[in-house]
């Protein structure tokens, strides 16, 4: 895929009349800028599920696919952990039931994808200042940046050591050092998900209002955005 | 006890003398000049000075003595207490220095004078300081040139530079003082005699400390709570963040430092601290010329917008609301002002304000009854008259019972108004943010009139015994996990489940009583990072997984450290469920005001945020659930994201029940609980560690 692609999904989007990209289709537009993603296949139904679970190797998550549904979580739209073909069953018949609670929901279907584990969740995200442009947002996920707001914020476009100031600006810092036997996080490759994303933030400056990465996972070696939101203007 | 060192009826000055420039010579003049009472030079080597016969020693004079002051060498003061004491002078200023500020020798001699006077009963001031005055007799025992001023702020301090620098300031803004006392080096008076002094003082309203250390933090904490019910107390404490910084093996240790005890002491006692000096003059003037305002919400008044803004900014920064003005205030400020100005807090007067219309809107601002003080801004514009508005605003501080705080800004321009202010009583300041941290120490200090005294709860169900019985048995001065636990529970704190064996058979059966899924711990008291070295493992779910977690454990503790005494392994129950929140609970022994309590969410959020919240035991009911709230993760026990809520009763009770045992206990001078598992309808200690004091 090409940048020209990126237009190509917004545009599509756009025709649908929305303004919210599936986790989906914002995921397939991080890694046209090298934002390494879950290794993933979105599936129509049962049977291709379990054959991209057999791809991919259990243990997988299943993620409801609908540009309706935004807070997959609390709708329980996510099943993670799953590790046999029969937890996977169930796991499929429990999130075609979202239905019943979202009205004429539009389901894309099925997002099969890997589970990472041993990492650092941190999240990534860009909103539009009326008066700067993007600004482009680093911490750690979960309650850190929920309770805590333990954040740290600059304006594209970033050099390598802004990218790095701003990993190390957050005061949770230390557990990207792996604090109390935790997973030392790669700190390369964050820095390099910070800079793919200022550049992609600068491209789609016209067309995107807000992002997120959320969680990132910061592994050994290596990152990967887990799930992704992405909001047009 | 105080009222002969500040109303004495006769002093002597010891080290008197006639030659121009000496301390002892500037002393007596400056007596002399003011004191009505009598004096007796002492002076060996002379007859007379300044008109009055001097005297060989002490003991010559023919009357009683009830102050003396001592300005001699310092190796001759024990000589000069020894006669004095015989004397029956019954208190002594040291002026001389010399002593424990110059190290060992006259750390030496400093320990002889406070014996030589305990035995005689007087009691000293200084040494190695600058000395004593009150306004109310014109008694100045100091060598400053300068008298101060009659008013109602008393104030001591523990640098002489730092008193002679406030009564040449305080005379220059003609700003009173009550009562000046320099401490020096504290041997014997120190800041607890005078905050018990000044609370009934009638001359004194306010009080100003410098303090670089407290002699006793009990008794101080007790004297600054007595004071600040009806007068203000406001503190300068230095030096007390690198004294900090020791090592400390438990995490309540690291975090609970010096500098933390005192601001929870201040906190506790209802000090205002003042975080410079210049602070510290500001607020000093506001107490001795505003009334308290009865509430936390006040008014801006401003002929510009953006020092509007800076002063609302700041407010909102100090916690203090900007009130929502009647319906009434507004209809008459809508009827009177400009279309275009703003009526809403902070009003806007706009820059064309004149003299007239800031009387007006004050007046009618403050006679609102949720305006419990105003700050008052003007910027110089042209039309701005601002000696005119001075002299309205003064007009209309006479009439109302609210404070006033001028914030004439600028230079030349508003001279003539600044000064006509603060002459008639308005404190001016030339930046909105100073005002505001004046107006806040004001409300503080509303607030502290209107506290009222809890007392700590007392626990009838716990065994006191037991503990006493432990800790006399304990050779070790941390305790080990079996000991912890059985002091927690008996003083009915709640514990996880658990047994210790030293074999794995043994840990099976346990874990068979306790019910799987089981937690392993390493017991050893060599061992004080557990997890770090792999001396945990949890959710063991099965006999053989007991066996496995068993053998690993061990392996790697010898590994870390062969020589390691190994009590045993200990097997406790898994508290399941998702919902679960795990916090900490820490002690720890300040050595000025006794144990600290910590509390903050367990795990990394202690470690690398620093999230804690302390008081000082004992802690009341209040206390405890203020620490709760206090902490920044609250709302993670409050339950985030559809997670349920912690029981924040149950955590409460553990902090008082902590507060009771360390308490009855004083030789406990560390202790963690970490961490506390917290559920929705209860909460268990899963670990702990107690460090004992022989």
């Amino acid at each position: 895929m090409s940048k020209e692609d990126t237009i190509k999904i917004i545009k599509k989007v756009r025709e649908e009349g929305r303004k919210v990209l599936t986790e989906y289709e914002s995921k397939k537009i991080l890694s046209v800028y090298g934002i390494p993603i879950t290794r993933e296949k979105l599936a129509k139904d049962l049977d291709e599920s379990i054959k991209f679970a057999e791809e991919i190797g259990y243990p997988v998550v299943l993620k409801i696919v609908s540009p309706d549904i935004t807070h997959k979580t609390d709708l329980g739209g996510v099943k993670i952990g799953i590790k046999s073909q029969k937890e996977l069953e169930e796991a499929y018949t429990d999130l075609m039931r979202i239905k019943d609670r979202v009205k004429d929901a539009n389901i894309h279907g099925v997002l099969v994808q890997e589970m990472l584990r041993k990492g650092n969740e941190v999240i990534l995200g860009m909103t539009q200042d009326p008066q700067f442009g993007p600004v482009i947002m680093f911490g750690l996920g979960g309650v850190f940046v929920e309770v805590l707001k333990d954040v740290s914020f600059k304006i594209p476009p970033l050099t390598r050591r802004d990218a790095e100031d701003m990993i190390k600006e957050i005061k949770a810092y230390p557990i990207l050092e792996g604090a109390r036997g935790g997973v030392v996080s790669d700190m390369n490759a964050l820095i390099d998900c910070i800079l793919k994303l200022s550049e992609l933030s600068l491209d789609l400056e016209e067309e995107l209002k807000e992002m997120d990465i959320n969680p990132l996972f910061a592994m050994e070696k290596g990152a990967a955005a887990v799930d992704s939101l992405i909001l047009l203007r | 006890m105080l009222d002969k060192f500040f109303y004495p009826k006769s002093i002597t000055v010891i080290g008197a003398s006639n030659k121009p420039y000496k301390v002892g010579k500037i002393i007596i003049d400056n007596l002399t000049m003011s004191y009505p009472g009598k004096i007796y030079p002492v002076n060996p080597n002379e007859d007379e000075i300044n008109d009055l016969k001097a005297y060989k020693t002490v003991l010559d004079i023919p009357d009683t003595v009830d102050l003396a002051i001592i300005v001699i060498p310092n190796i001759a003061v024990p000589k000069i207490i020894e006669e004095c004491g015989k004397k029956g002078v019954k208190f002594c200023i040291i002026i001389s220095s010399g002593f424990k500020e110059t190290g060992v020798e006259g750390a030496k001699l400093e320990r002889e004078i406070a014996e030589i006077a305990k035995k005689y009963r007087i009691r000293l001031l200084g040494p190695n300081c600058f000395g004593v005055i009150n306004t109310d007799n014109n008694l100045n025992t100091t060598f400053s040139p300068i008298m101060p001023i009659v008013g109602n702020i008393a104030v001591f301090s523990q640098s002489g530079a730092l008193c002679s620098t406030l009564l040449d300031w305080a005379y220059k803004e003609r700003i009173g003082f009550s009562k000046f006392i320099s401490l020096g080096n504290k041997v014997d008076l120190n800041e607890n005699d005078f905050l018990e002094y000044f609370v009934n003082d009638k001359q004194t309203n306010i009080v100003l400390g410098y303090l670089e250390g407290i002699t006793d933090g009990e008794t101080f904490i007790k004297e600054a709570k007595r004071l600040t019910k009806n007068k203000a107390l406001v503190l300068i404490k230095s030096g007390s963040t690198s004294a900090g910084a020791r090592a400390a093996s438990s995490h309540t240790g690291t975090l609970a430092g010096t500098e933390e005890a005192y601001t929870t002491a201040f906190k506790k006692c209802g000090a205002i601290r003042a975080k410079s000096i210049d602070d510290w003059l500001d607020i000093a003037r506001v107490f001795s010329n505003q009334p308290l305002p009865k509430g936390d919400k006040i008014a801006i008044i401003t002929n510009a917008g953006g020092p509007g803004i800076i002063a609302a900014d700041s407010c909102e920064e100090l916690g203090i609301s900007l009130s929502d003005l009647s319906s009434t205030t507004i209809e008459k400020l809508r009827k009177k002002l400009p279309s275009s100005a703003s009526i809403y807090n902070p009003i806007d007067v706009l820059g064309d304000a004149d003299p007239s219309r800031y009387s007006f809107t004050l007046k009618t601002v403050l006679n609102d009854d949720n305006v419990y003080g105003c700050i008052v801004i003007l910027t110089p514009q042209a039309m701005s008259r601002p000696f005119e508005t001075a002299r309205e605003i003064i007009k209309v501080s006479e009439t109302i019972n609210k404070p006033i705080l001028a914030c004439f800004m600028g230079g030349i321009l508003v001279e003539s108004g600044i000064k006509y202010l603060e002459e008639n009583g308005v404190p001016n300041y030339l930046d909105p943010k100073k005002a505001t941290i004046s107006m806040a120490s004001l409300i503080k200090q509303y607030y502290n009139t209107l506290r009222k005294e809890e007392n700590p709860i007392v626990f009838e169900d716990i065994n006191k015994e037991q503990v006493k019985e432990i800790l006399s048995k304990n050779d070790a001065l941390s305790l080990d996990f079996i000991d912890c636990m059985k002091i927690l529970e008996a003083y009915n704190i709640p514990i996880a489940k658990y047994g210790i064996s030293k074999t794995a058979d043994g840990c099976i059966k346990i874990a068979n009583n306790i019910n799987y899924p089981v937690a392993l711990k390493i017991v050893s008291s060599d061992i004080s990072h557990k997890t770090e070295l792999g001396g945990v493992r949890l959710n063991v779910k099965n006999d053989e997984e007991v066996v496995a977690v068993y053998n690993e454990i061990m392996t790697c503790v010898k590994k870390y450290n062969p020589n390691a005494v190994v009590n045993g392994i200990c097997v406790q129950e898994m508290i399941k469920t998702s919902d679960k929140k795990e916090v900490i609970i820490g002690v720890n022994k300040d050595p000025q005001f006794g144990h600290l309590i910590m509390f903050g969410m367990g795990g990394i959020y202690v470690e690398i945020l620093k999230d804690v919240s302390f008081r000082l035991s004992p802690l009341t009911r209040s206390d405890a659930y203020d620490m709760i709230h206090e902490i920044k993760m609250y709302p993670l026990l409050r339950g985030v994201r559809g997670e349920k809520p912690v029981d924040i009763d149950k955590i409460a009770n553990v902090l008082m029940r902590v507060s009771s045992l360390v308490s009855d206990f004083k030789n406990i001078v560390e202790m963690d609980i970490n961490p506390l598992i917290c559920l929705e309808d209860s909460c268990k200690v899963v670990d702990a560690r107690i460090t004992i004091k022989r």
